[in-house]
């Protein structure tokens, strides 16, 4: 039986913050691939109606949390968005890792869309690509302070590998918002990746 | 790649933070909108259509600033996909890649007179490197405070303190400190001599159990240096085999004297940062009480179990468990694992494990006499353990896991529908704690010991079995084990023709089989009621089962093909009660999940009356019947029948949780605390039943026990929204705005849009805590976040936390539905700010009709006299 009980997972999750990964194995690809499954298995519409949640409907949530075998949407969603904050995490974990193997050489720091042409050739870990998730790290707590349900978003999209749909299934959002939300994310992380860096937003292109 | 348009901003405006323009959702929703239409745009459009679409010039730059990157961000996002793709897997390169790391970045740099070889390990306590000795060319070992300690003053002058006090322990086995010492960045760290050799964890890793002359061997001498340090007035607090190094020569050293104090300290203000393990920790420590020099006794029995039996005494797959296991389970005894273990030497490890201290040895120096002794082959001196008390046998605490279904793989709703019937039928009698089948339902298939599932559920006695159905027969193979003793005290195997009347009468034996076995007296009615036959109809039987397996995946289809089951099995036999309170359940998930339910659906009052008619004496019928007159607000007619279905099934969990919502909603929060506490004794594993039961003690004015309960719910699962949002209730409430603030906006993040609680209740705790805090602008901001149109009791909180009562009072006053949670927050909750407003006359006009609303007479007492509903 694959173990993807609520505690299963949470676990999982703060142990990954702490960046005990390398005892995580690929529990969590496991999960994600069952949790993957059953959305496509039952898909559900949600037509509440609010005024009916505030008689019982939080009486029926806590019951559903009872039976974790049994997801219902709202379990799911939840652990869809938790596998993907796990995927985040592992990766991040990584990247500071691969960061603090060599410190303090001079090497020369890619500008992003250096960075971006160099990119595309290989999937390996670099340095300089370690470097740029951590920043983006740091860019995406920024928005997640602000914004939290685009950075949601971005862990579905980005770390998760969720697509559109899978991801307005797992955060109760439309599609449309999902999308607009990434793309916004996208340009704003980007802007803010660019501000950490302290490179200058590229108004040095457009002269005209 | 460039982005063709001339930039017309103010140049500094790269240099503002993104937090230069913060946008409220409603605005980053709008720049989105706009956006998303100028990137549809062609480029050379865009411009223009911006200049006609944003009226506000502050949007227009955000736009356009967003948009010149939008591209180029799009390619990298898509360039870097396929690496996170590669990487967000976990490597399962081991402590291999660990060792590489370098925490402090400290590796190949010099720290006063060491050199700094190799970041050696470390964890929650100080992070380890070995150096060499400059001056007098030995290897020592450093370690330094970690980081998240470091940062803490007290912290950082206790573990100053207690590695001064260790230093002063001279003794062969404990690690010999050098000094204590700072680096030039002013970090402190303790010099240490450095041992070859293996951890007596990284030893038990690699050979489990230890060989018996051997652990003995490392158990005295632990408990020498502990002797020592006991003498010298030192607790270890921490003994566990990480901190015991095991030399080459095959001496042992503590190491970590003390340090776990400083760790425990900094955990008060460092929420969700787990502690390493708590296996090794003592029932005190475990509850947070003093500890002396029994603690460490009692670690080192674990220890000495752990080195004897290959595995630990107390043990689970979650921190809760362990301590749970700790606080309440006896271990198994150790001759179990290991039959060569000398009896005189399984008592001092019981005595090791006492949990009240003053049962055990008083110090490690008296334990250290009974190890020597029983190395020597004499009789242990102290050995002499406390008489234990047996296991309770008044205890009737049982969970009756899920059966297994032979051959035919259909029978499935079947076995369950017998499974769910026997546990209707345990759940009636009195004295008994049924754990609910929600809670059982997760052991399916599991191939947990069941030892272990009783520990996790808090059982004395585990039903277990199997059904077969086949050529007309069914046949029923039951056995039942009393997990404390892990014995098995007998097993009953029914095989008879397959009818209704056969299987009841089987459910029936088996429950005057299981009332016997743990003394249990059943009462005439109680015995009538067990040997009564819901319904004589087979195939009403099935359809039951069937559409209660339905009900359970809480799914639209789910709902529909039981409301269809249920019709299905009336229609065989109009009189079973169960079927017709399962149509009622039917009818009231459709309502809560708005779902729209079938054109011919009844009338649920008429369907939940009509199966408390059939069968008086079933608490699922009055629970249902319950549930109707609650949703309509009913409130006394909801108590009643409540109360009476918790009576009539004193392990049906469901009514339980009921009656204490109704409870506290009728401003009786003292009624509505024990079915609470009961709810999760039967549902121990339900994160949310535990926030419900701290939602309670918050109504009866307790926060600390709140506070308890609400942590333990996130210990189970970090990662649910309604913790973290009691929790900060809770917080609030003890005055801790700051640190409430913090849970709410955790809440926050883990709420989806149409989760528990909503995004208005969130926003309005979060204004009474800014509030609470001092900080208005910020509170004003999340009433801003507020629709008032449909969240006016939000809104009307935080204008109350603003001190604008009349705002309030008036938004108060637009709330027409008085349901969950508005009625419990303007009762009992946020005090500081609403309690200003209760000398109003319009509050007491405002909690007058909220009584009105329930049913109640305005002054919130129980109507007089009042015809049945129906």
């Amino acid at each position: 039986m694959t173990d993807s009980s609520p505690e299963r997972v949470t676990t999982l999750l703060a142990r990954l913050r702490e960046g005990k990964d390398e005892a995580a194995g690929d529990l969590f690809e496991q999960v994600y691939t069952e949790l993957r499954r059953r959305a496509h298995g039952q898909r559900k519409h949600w037509k509440g109606n609010p005024s009916l949640r505030t008689t019982a409907l939080a009486h029926e949530a806590y019951l559903k949390l009872i039976s974790p075998e049994e997801q219902s949407w709202e379990n799911r969603s939840h652990f869809f968005a938790v596998a993907a904050k796990a995927m985040r995490q592992v990766l991040i974990n990584e990247a500071r890792r691969k960061r603090a193997q060599k410190r303090g050489g001079d090497a020369p720091v890619l500008s992003l869309e250096e960075l971006r042409e160099e990119l595309g050739r290989d999937v390996a870990l670099t340095e300089e690509r370690a470097e740029v998730l951590v920043v983006l790290e740091e860019a995406l707590g920024q928005l997640e302070a602000e914004r939290p349900r685009a950075a949601r978003v971005v862990e579905c999209r980005f770390f998760g590998g969720m697509t559109i749909e899978e991801t307005a299934e797992a955060l109760g959002v439309s599609g449309s918002t999902v999308s607009r939300d990434w793309k916004m994310a996208q340009a704003w992380l980007y802007r803010e990746m660019k501000q950490i860096r302290g490179e200058q937003v590229s108004d040095g292109d457009d002269s005209s | 790649m460039s982005s063709p348009e001339k930039d017309v901003r103010p140049k500094n405006i790269h240099l503002m933070k993104s937090t230069g323009y913060a946008m409220t959702g409603e605005q980053w929703d709008r720049v989105g909108g706009i956006f998303e239409e100028a990137l549809a745009c062609p480029a050379s459009e865009r411009a223009s259509f911006l200049k006609e679409s944003c009226g506000d010039p502050a949007v227009r730059r955000e736009v356009a600033s967003l948009l010149k990157t939008a591209d180029e961000a799009e390619e990298l996002f898509d360039q870097l996909i396929p690496v996170v793709r590669e990487h967000r897997r976990p490597q399962k390169a081991g402590w291999g890649t660990r060792t590489k790391n370098d925490p402090l970045d400290l590796e190949g740099t010099e720290v006063g007179r060491y050199a700094v070889e190799k970041h050696l390990g470390g964890g929650g306590m100080g992070i380890v490197y070995r150096a060499r000795d400059t001056e007098l060319d030995r290897p020592v070992a450093l370690k330094f405070l970690p980081p998240h300690l470091a940062a803490h003053p007290e912290a950082e002058e206790r573990f100053l303190r207690e590695a001064k006090a260790a230093a002063a322990l001279d003794h062969p086995n404990i690690a010999t400190i050098h000094e204590i010492g700072e680096t030039e960045a002013g970090r402190r760290f303790i010099a240490m001599a450095y041992y070859e050799g293996e951890t007596l964890k990284e030893k038990m890793a690699s050979e489990a159990p230890l060989p018996l002359e051997e652990a003995l061997e490392y158990a005295a001498q632990i408990a020498e240096g502990l002797a020592r340090a006991h003498d010298a007035g030192i607790v270890h607090r921490d003994v566990k085999p990480a901190n015991v190094m095991v030399t080459e020569s095959g001496g042992v050293k503590l190491v970590d004297f003390g340090l776990a104090r400083v760790a425990d300290q900094s955990r008060l203000t460092e929420p969700g940062r787990q502690l390493g393990t708590a296996a090794y920790m003592s029932p005190e420590q475990a509850e947070g009480d003093e500890v002396d020099a029994r603690t460490d006794v009692w670690a080192l029995g674990v220890l000495l179990y752990e080195m004897l039996a290959g595995e630990r005494p107390f043990c689970g797959e979650r921190k809760a468990a362990v301590l749970h296991s700790i606080l309440h389970e006896e271990p198994t005894p150790l001759h179990e694992h290991r039959s060569e273990v000398p009896a005189a030497l399984a008592q001092i490890v019981m005595r090791c494990l006492q949990k009240a201290p003053e049962q055990r040895y008083e110090s490690a120096g008296e334990l250290l006499d009974d190890l020597r002794a029983v190395r020597s082959g004499e009789a242990p001196p102290h050995a002499e353990a406390p008489a234990t008390d047996d296991a309770d046998p008044q205890d009737r605490s049982i969970a009756v896991l899920p059966f297994d279904t032979i051959g035919a793989t259909e029978a499935t709703a079947f076995t369950d529908g017998i499974h769910g019937d026997l546990l209707t039928q345990l759940s009636s009698l009195s004295g008994f704690q049924v754990i609910s089948r929600t809670s059982v339902r997760q052991y399916r298939d599991s191939e947990k010991p069941v030892r272990e599932i009783a520990r996790e559920l808090d059982v004395q006695w585990i039903l277990e079995g199997e059904i077969q159905e086949a050529g007309g027969q069914v046949q029923v193979n039951t056995r039942l084990i009393n997990a404390q003793a892990d014995q098995q005290v007998w097993a009953r195997d029914y095989r008879r023709d397959l009818t209704a009347e056969n299987l009841f009468d089987i459910q029936g034996e088996l429950t005057e089989e299981i009332a016997h076995s743990l003394k249990a007296e059943l009462t005439p009615e109680e015995k009538r009621q067990v040997e009564h036959r819901p319904t004589e109809n087979l195939a009403a039987y099935r359809l039951c089962a069937q559409g209660r397996k339905h009900l359970d995946q809480r799914t639209e289809d789910g709902i529909r093909r039981a409301f269809d089951c249920f019709q299905r099995a009336i229609e065989q036999d109009s009189e079973y009660a169960l079927a017709w309170a399962g149509l009622t359940d039917a009818l009231s998930l459709f309502a809560f999940y708005g779902f729209t339910p079938p054109d011919d659906a009844p009338d649920p009052m008429d369907t939940a009356q009509r199966a408390v008619d059939l069968d008086p004496k079933l608490g699922e019928a009055r629970t249902a019947l319950g549930i109707q007159h609650a949703i309509r607000h009913e409130g006394p007619a909801a108590l009643r029948e409540l109360t009476r279905a918790v009576e009539l099934a004193p392990s049906y969990a469901e009514a339980h949780i009921w009656l204490t919502w109704v409870s506290v909603c009728l401003g009786r929060p003292e009624m509505g605390l024990p079915p609470a506490k009961r709810a999760v004794e039967l549902n121990p594993l339900a994160p949310a039943i535990r926030v419900y039961l701290a939602e309670n003690y918050l109504a009866n004015n307790n926060p600390d026990d709140a506070l308890r309960e609400a942590r333990r719910a996130r210990e189970i699962q970090p990662e649910y929204g309604l913790t973290h949002f009691m929790e900060g209730l809770v917080l609030h409430h003890k005055g801790r705005s700051v640190a409430a603030a913090s849970s709410l906006q955790r809440a926050q993040s883990l709420v989806s849009s149409r989760g528990t609680p909503t995004h208005a209740e969130i926003q309005a705790a979060l204004a009474v805590t800014h509030a609470a805090a001092g900080d208005a602008p910020q509170a004003r901001e999340h009433l801003r976040q507020i629709d008032e149109a449909t969240a006016p009791f939000s809104a009307g909180l935080a204008q109350a936390a603003l001190g604008n009562v009349d705002a309030a009072v008036e938004a108060f006053e637009r709330v027409d539905n008085w349901g969950s949670p508005e009625t419990e927050h303007l009762r009992y909750f946020f005090p500081d700010v609403l309690g200003p407003l209760r000398d109003d006359p319009r509050y007491e006009a405002l909690i007058r009709g909220v009584n009105q609303a329930w049913g109640l007479e305005p002054d919130g007492g129980l109507p007089e006299k009042r015809s049945p509903t129906k």
